[in-house]
């Protein structure tokens, strides 16, 4: 990833006031550094690789505002859901090899129509066919495919 | 060989060797645990001298790093002081402690917080722990020399594991000198990685209601174990993936991560115990979960203490019909060398289908074409239920095996290769049995490769028949099944 950079998270979070990010397929945590500088309640980074995701987690461990998950997407999502009020926003940065299951692992445990969507690389007809009735997307930004709620 | 001698009032001196308990429970030995610090041997001299002499007034007790004699010992007497005295080397390695009996029986737990490598760690805490400035005695003409980085016995595992006894005695020092009310804290067990010690930790809690321990840190991802097994010590979640298996993240790289992820809240609140292995814990006789009990705090001192002498944590079976009979597998261990290798279960599977047994499998898909339906069991409330859906729980030395025999009391058939069973097994009873091959090598240490032929393969499972006639027995035993129509 590393997409993050181009993205305005400032007016993401001003708009929809979205208070969590999570992030699934974190890598060793560019995108995390980069979002830790943006006011979020909290920042969840679920990556699937062992070495990664400790090197992530050792590279932010005094920050008490960052959790990073060794998991695959729906085991690493269940450590996190339980965590996050589901009346709260959440910004959803997921990778397009993995989009379809985890976007399918995160339905399980969250209700998503106030939640934002970041798909870095995804495919926007898949992305539609999932969230058509409660998001629209936007043009893509630097690869990343934008579905923001429709209410 | 554990050293110490009791100085009584008049001068008079009791004089006290331990050994190393290797299964008899001798009167003049004591147990050997893997799990605990250096510093819970210290306790335990303690413990034993003042039954010797109960009109000690001080004590004078070796380094349980290094193989002393009391002789020794009593050669480095110091001077008669109210305050604890360490002597040293002339590196300022701790040689032995003198310690007023009141400290002792006072205050034994802090004693548990001495790092025993780091003199000048020890001296200050002491003097924190008696309320008075604590000396060092220097043994004229005497130095240790370079601490083995590790003995073939694995008696001490190197300079890794002082520095982390180091860290957590200076994050106690820390914890004192920000806590007035310091003596009331808790002591948090660190033991966070790795789920079958986490659950053998929390068997071993519950038989020691009046540890050393309130709290145990553990890796927030193991939530479930402690949901489906809990304990009487209460949770320290840390936020960090556990340690990989593949080395390439130190324990003292990890250790140092985990106290800057707890943060100040619950680093300056807690007294640490470092309950991780300081010695390879497959040189003593004893399960690990009495090598636990051991570090905290239960003196172990007759065979009823122990999981081979007492009786199960839990007993249970299935609520079904003897036939079909259900076989659940685990045969994929942590370890390359735990996996049960797979043209062997595809034989013990074919001879099993052809008796009628429905055949179920954990994480193993490339034994699906061998006619075994594939589970996926990545927490504890799944597995749970998918073993109460089987006679029978056929697993390797791996958190699954324990979690069902010990946590559930499931009949199980355990199969152990290059680790041995008595360090991980159960009591054997009709509805528990150990299969292990016959190999010298066991226990090897290895975990990716056989150190002998190479490959990932360990020669020293029980072969197929043998498995298999101990699950029909089993089953005859337990259910009634018999194999005829």
């Amino acid at each position: 990833m590393g997409a993050l950079r181009d993205i305005d998270l400032g007016a993401i979070i001003a708009s929809h006031g979205v208070r969590y990010l999570v992030e699934f397929g974190a890598g060793d945590g560019d995108d995390t550094a980069h979002a830790a500088d943006f006011p979020f309640d909290h920042i969840y980074s679920i990556e699937p690789l062992h070495r990664l995701a400790i090197q992530g987690a050792f590279r932010h461990s005094a920050n008490q505002k960052m959790t990073f998950i060794h998991g695959k997407g729906e085991r690493g999502w269940r450590q996190a859901a339980p965590e996050i009020p589901a009346e709260q926003p959440v910004l959803f940065l997921l990778d397009g090899a993995s989009f379809e299951a985890d976007l399918a692992a995160i339905l399980l445990h969250r209700d998503v129509w106030r939640d934002v969507f970041l798909v870095e690389d995804g495919d926007p007809i898949l992305l539609d066919r999932v969230l058509g009735k409660t998001h629209r997307q936007s043009l893509p930004v630097a690869g990343l495919l934008q579905a923001f709620p429709v209410a | 060989m554990l050293a110490g001698l009791a100085l009584a009032a008049n001068g008079k001196q009791h004089r006290l060797t331990l050994k190393f308990n290797t299964g008899a429970f001798r009167s003049d030995e004591v147990f050997d645990s893997a799990n605990c610090p250096p510093a819970r041997y210290l306790i335990e001299m303690g413990r034993r001298l003042l039954e010797i002499a109960p009109d000690a007034k001080r004590l004078i007790i070796g380094n349980p790093l290094l193989p002393l004699s009391p002789d020794q010992v009593a050669g480095w007497i110091p001077p008669a002081l109210a305050a604890p005295v360490v002597i040293v080397d002339s590196k300022q390695f701790p040689l032995a402690y003198c310690l007023p009996r009141w400290l002792v029986e006072e205050e034994e737990r802090f004693l548990l917080l001495l790092s025993t490598c780091d003199a000048g760690l020890d001296v200050r805490l002491l003097g924190l722990i008696a309320g008075c400035e604590a000396g060092a005695l220097a043994v004229p003409k005497l130095d240790i020399g370079e601490f083995p980085i590790s003995t073939t016995t694995g008696w001490f595992m190197g300079r890794g594991r002082q520095e982390m006894l180091r860290q957590c005695s200076s994050a106690a020092i820390k914890t004192i000198q920000r806590n007035k009310a310091w003596r009331s804290l808790p002591f948090a067990a660190y033991l966070p990685y790795h789920a079958g010690s986490l659950l053998m930790l929390n068997l071993a809690a519950r038989q020691v209601p009046d540890g050393f321990f309130a709290k145990e840190i553990i890796c927030a991802s193991y939530r479930d174990i402690v949901d489906s097994c809990p304990s009487p010590l209460e949770m320290v979640p840390l936020r960090l993936p556990w340690l990989p298996r593949d080395g390439s993240v130190g324990e003292l790289e990890y250790l140092t991560h985990a106290l800057e992820r707890l943060g100040p809240e619950v680093r300056d609140q807690h007294f640490f115990g470092f309950l991780r292995y300081s010695r390879l814990y497959n040189q003593t006789p004893f399960h690990l979960i009495d090598q636990m009990k051991f570090a905290l705090g239960h003196s172990m001192r007759q065979e009823t203490d122990t999981v081979h002498g007492g009786q199960p944590f839990a007993s249970a079976r299935a609520d079904l019909p003897a036939k079909p009979l259900k076989l659940l597998f685990h045969l994929a261990g942590g370890w390359k060398l735990k996996s049960y290798r797979a043209d062997r279960a595809a034989a013990m599977f074919m001879v099993l289908r052809g008796m009628g047994c429905e055949i179920s499998v954990i994480d193993r898909p490339d034994l699906v074409p061998y006619g075994a339906r594939l589970v996926v069991s990545d927490d504890t409330a799944l597995l749970t239920a998918e073993v109460r859906a089987h006679h029978i729980f056929i697993g390797v030395d791996s958190f699954p095996h324990h979690f069902v025999r010990h946590a559930l009391g499931w009949p199980t058939v355990a199969l152990f290769a290059n680790t041995k069973p008595c360090n991980s097994d159960a009591a054997e009873r009709s509805d528990y049995r150990a299969v292990v091959g016959v190999l010298p090598c066991n226990p090897c240490g290895a975990e990716k490769e056989c150190p002998m032929l190479g490959g990932e393969d360990c020669g020293n499972f029980a072969p197929p028949d043998q498995v298999v006639t101990a699950i029909l027995e089993m089953a005859r035993a337990v259910y009634g099944f018999t194999e005829g129509a």
